[in-house]
């Protein structure tokens, strides 16, 4: 035996393991019309998150499907899967439509990259992943698959390396992923009805113009026909013309490829303002629904009476009402109702102008300003200072919501709408999401429900004499009542001072509690005798008051400097804040996720999260089930998680998603027990 | 104006397609099955009638055929009344065309418990119908009107294993429809194989 002769099979070994262990692995696979296979590092920079690709190499005349297949087939599905490592959902690139007999699918020819970002979570040795791969091929005939690919790559403490030709292909397939901006096109709804959409694109950007002529491709299949669009255009603006499938209703939102040579871009489309998808209300499931929603509303607003920042201004109303006589008494039920109509009618007509000018907000958006919270702080001090007697309004001028006055009942209306805001009760969260999204009128429409509603109680008992009768006979417990009415409302200011406190930062809460100080010395100040310190009791208030909205910019723009973290709401174990790709990642990874959308200010929210969310058990049983605990704190404007609420029609809090393993959405009520969450682990065995 | 020079380009040959639709009367027809009888839609007036797009050769048939989940769903409510129509509309020379002693054949094979294959190699049927896909599933109430139309569940994998875990519209549009409730859902996209008319 010559050494020549252990030389070469030596080589012939060693090819054949460097050769054969990648296919022993299923790093790549063939399989009937396709050939599959990992783009990847060569060897993993640790820490570094990197795009990696699925590239499918098609046999001539066959084809694989884009996300939404058009009239028949299927995309790909991949379910990723291994330990400390994140894969993001796949980035599709731009697809064609192909016609196929008399059907359209959209897809891809020849060969296709599909991308995932894929980040390493902890130090190890090594990225592994598995990915089960479904697939489906298609000629005129189709021939599905289904694989299991690997990809096991070292991780080195240098940079990731690549082969050139990988890298290349890396950089080529990533400018066929289509843009996420909503900066350069104009989008917009003409028309919906039964049979087709139309919609008109126009260009923003300077830089581009309508030539060649973009083609849109729709995102969702279940809503629009993949057939390519009637196009009619002039300078400046192209209509297309789709025809929709018979049946299939109005999604949340349609969403359109906009592909314009070889860049795309993936984009809502925009409804008109007040126009919206009005075709869409005509028919009569629509306009059943419109009928619910509104009676929704209307229970809703009854419901939220019993709240705990609405009933303390309700009662001594009613406590103002007892000693009236009938007519008086109508008269004041009507300006109440009145009064809260206004005041749901000018919250509603703020917020359709706001959402035409393209503001992404929703119920309690009045509450996210600082401003509004002030005023409600030293609305409710002064209110609960004037239960307690520290000071009286002189006869002339009205007790804000107590004495029986035209204007007082008026004020008591606005005051009770305001105050309501933060507490979202049963039933609101549906009619408040659709009118987010409904055309002008049926949106104010259930706006005066909710109103509506919310006068009901007082306008019946004032109404009607039987139950008038049920009210006790006014005395001197009236007084004893009033003054004890002062402390669910120093409750409230409390709580408000905290939602402040949250806003501005740890000096808003300074802020807030000097001035009450302030204030309550002023008013106690005003019952001197003398003129001169009545004068400067006046002064102070007048002076207090003004200095403390002068000083939330000041305080605001410290507060954005500085960065100050919302600690109060970012919580203990497990809760991160809201990031939509986390939330994919997870998903990708088969874990499971909860989303809590909460507010400071969304007194619902704070007694799920007490009662039931941040409890030991229940963390203890997210905990043990791995479950991705994120919390999307509203408390301030923050449009991301508008448009998340949006996803699932609704625009308040408290709104709690829960992702299974994988598995779509479920909404959960809106008032959480302990015993809901464990049930959504143990049905699953 | 220039845009209006690739205009042209985009204007694609929207083609207007006769379908059942949900909440309208169901196209009438008349077409011989494979068992040699002749069968009308109006014989069938006053029954539950389903409609089920059939390619032997199509892997999305072989998904709910190899699980035995489409014959159980036909012995299910074949029992309970209602006519199942097993369509196929491939046409001579495509995937999946039978002729009648074929389609017998393959039925018997099959175990199929439909009522009828019917047999539409003409495709007058399936375009009447507008059936896209295989299995393009179609279910009309006793008055003869389109109660649901599209895919026959919500998992438009090709592996039989999801089907366990899949919503079946077709079952609960028959038995929400069969006890007089509202179907819940009545048009979805169907999934599955192109019907293999003639060109």
């Amino acid at each position: 035996m010559s050494i020549g002769w252990v030389m070469k099979f030596t080589v012939i070994l060693s090819l054949f393991f460097a050769f054969n262990f990648p296919v022993l692995a299923a790093e790549s696979i063939k399989a009937p019309h396709v050939e599959i296979s990992w783009v990847a590092p060569d060897k993993w920079g640790a820490g570094s998150a990197e795009r990696v690709g699925l590239e499918f190499k098609i046999d001539p005349d066959w084809h694989i499907y884009w996300r939404n297949s058009g009239d028949s087939g299927a995309p790909p599905k991949f379910d990723f899967s291994g330990k400390d490592v994140v894969v993001s959902q796949p980035q599709w690139p731009i697809p064609k439509r192909i016609p196929v007999g008399h059907l359209i699918n959209i897809g891809y020819e020849k060969s296709v990259l599909f991308l995932f970002q894929v980040s390493p979570l902890v130090a190890s040795q090594t990225v592994d992943f598995k990915l089960n791969l479904e697939w489906l091929v298609c000629k005129e005939e189709c021939i599905p698959g289904i694989a299991e690919l690997t990809l096991s790559r070292p991780i080195v403490n240098t940079a990731s390396e690549w082969s050139k030709s990988n890298k290349e292909k890396i950089d080529r397939a990533a400018k066929l992923i289509p843009f996420e901006d909503s900066s350069t096109w104009d989008l917009t709804l003409v028309e919906k009805t039964e049979e087709k959409l139309v919609v008109d694109l126009k260009v923003k950007r300077e830089d581009l113009t309508l030539t060649p002529v973009p083609d849109l491709l729709p995102l969702d299949g279940d809503y629009v026909n993949p057939q390519a669009p009637k196009v009619e255009g002039s300078d400046g603006s192209i209509r297309y013309t789709f025809s929709l499938p018979a049946g299939r209703g109005t999604p949340m939102q349609f969403k359109f490829l906009i592909v314009q040579g070889e860049f795309a871009w993936e984009h809502d489309l925009a409804l008109a303002a007040g126009g919206g998808l009005a075709g869409s209300v005509d028919g009569p499931a629509e306009r059943a629904s419109l009928v619910s929603l509104l009676f929704f509303a209307f229970i809703g607003g009854i419901i939220l009476n019993l709240m705990p920042c609405v009933l303390p201004v309700l009662s001594i109303k009613f406590l103002s009402i007892l000693n009236t006589s009938v007519t008086d008494r109508r008269k004041e039920a009507l300006l109440y109702l009145a009064g809260v109509l206004t005041t749901f009618f000018a919250l509603g007509a703020t917020f359709l102008i706001l959402r035409s000018a393209g503001a992404a907000i929703g119920w309690g958006f009045q509450l996210q300003s600082p401003y509004i919270i002030l005023f409600l702080i030293l609305l409710f001090w002064l209110m609960s200072l004037n239960f307690l007697g520290v000071f009286e309004f002189g006869e002339s001028i009205t007790n804000i919501a107590g004495n029986a006055n035209s204007a007082g009942s008026f004020t008591t209306g606005i005051l009770a709408v305001f105050v309501a805001a933060p507490c979202t009760g049963p039933f609101m969260g549906t009619a408040l999401g659709a009118a987010s999204i409904l055309p002008a009128a049926p949106a104010l429409g259930i706006f005066l429900s909710l109103g509506f509603g919310l006068g009901f109680p007082f306008v019946v008992v004032s109404f009607v004499p039987s139950l008038y009768k049920l009210m006790p006979k006014p005395g001197a417990w009236m007084e004893r009542l009033k003054q004890f009415l002062a402390f669910p409302l120093i409750g409230t200011v409390i709580w408000l001072t905290w939602v402040f406190g949250i806003q501005l930062g740890s000096d808003g809460w300074l802020l807030s509690s000097t001035l009450l100080l302030l204030l309550a010395l002023a008013l106690w100040l005003v019952k001197a005798k003398s003129r001169a310190v009545k004068a400067f009791a006046v002064l102070l208030a007048l002076a207090t008051i003004t200095s403390g909205f002068v000083a939330i910019p000041r305080v605001l723009k410290f507060q954005s400097n500085a960065q100050a973290p919302n600690m109060s709401v970012s919580a203990p174990y497990g809760w991160v804040a809201y990031d939509r790709a986390e939330i994919d990642k997870a998903r990708a990874l088969g874990r499971s996720v909860f989303v809590d959308f909460t507010a400071a200010w969304c007194i619902t929210c704070q007694v799920n999260k007490k009662a039931v969310l941040d409890t030991k058990g229940v963390l203890k049983i997210f905990q043990d089930n791995n479950v991705l605990l994120m919390r999307a704190d509203w408390t301030n404007q923050d449009p991301k998680i508008t448009a998340a609420l949006a996803e699932f029609n609704r625009n308040s809090v408290p709104v709690y998603l829960f992702y299974d393993k994988g598995a779509k959405a479920q909404i959960l009520p809106q008032i959480l027990t302990i015993t809901m969450i464990e049930n959504l682990f143990n049905k699953k065995e | 104006m220039k845009v209006l020079v690739f205009l042209s380009l985009f204007v694609a040959g929207n083609i207007a397609w006769a379908e059942a639709v949900p909440g309208k009367l169901a196209p009438a027809f008349e077409t011989a099955a494979a068992d040699g009888k002749i069968h009308k839609l109006s014989d069938y007036a006053g029954k539950w009638v389903v409609m089920e797009w059939y390619n032997k050769d199509c892997p999305y048939v072989k998904k709910h055929y190899g699980s035995s989940n489409m014959q159980g769903l036909q012995k299910k409510y074949t029992g309970k009344g209602v006519i199942w129509l097993s369509v196929n509309s491939s046409a001579e020379g495509k995937e999946g065309y039978t002729d009648a002693k074929e389609a017998m054949k393959v039925a018997k094979d099959a175990k199929s418990n439909a009522t009828a294959v019917l047999l539409d190699p003409t495709g007058v049927v399936g375009k009447a119908y507008g059936s896209k896909t295989t299995p393009h599933m179609f279910v009309i109430d006793p008055k003869g009107t389109v109660v649901y139309a599209g895919a026959i569940d919500d998992n438009n994998s090709s592996d039989p294993k999801v089907i366990a875990k899949s919503k079946n519209y077709v079952a609960a549009a028959l038995d929400a429809g069969m006890e007089n409730k509202k179907i819940e859902t009545t048009s979805t996209k169907p999934y599955g194989c192109g019907t293999k008319y003639a060109n």
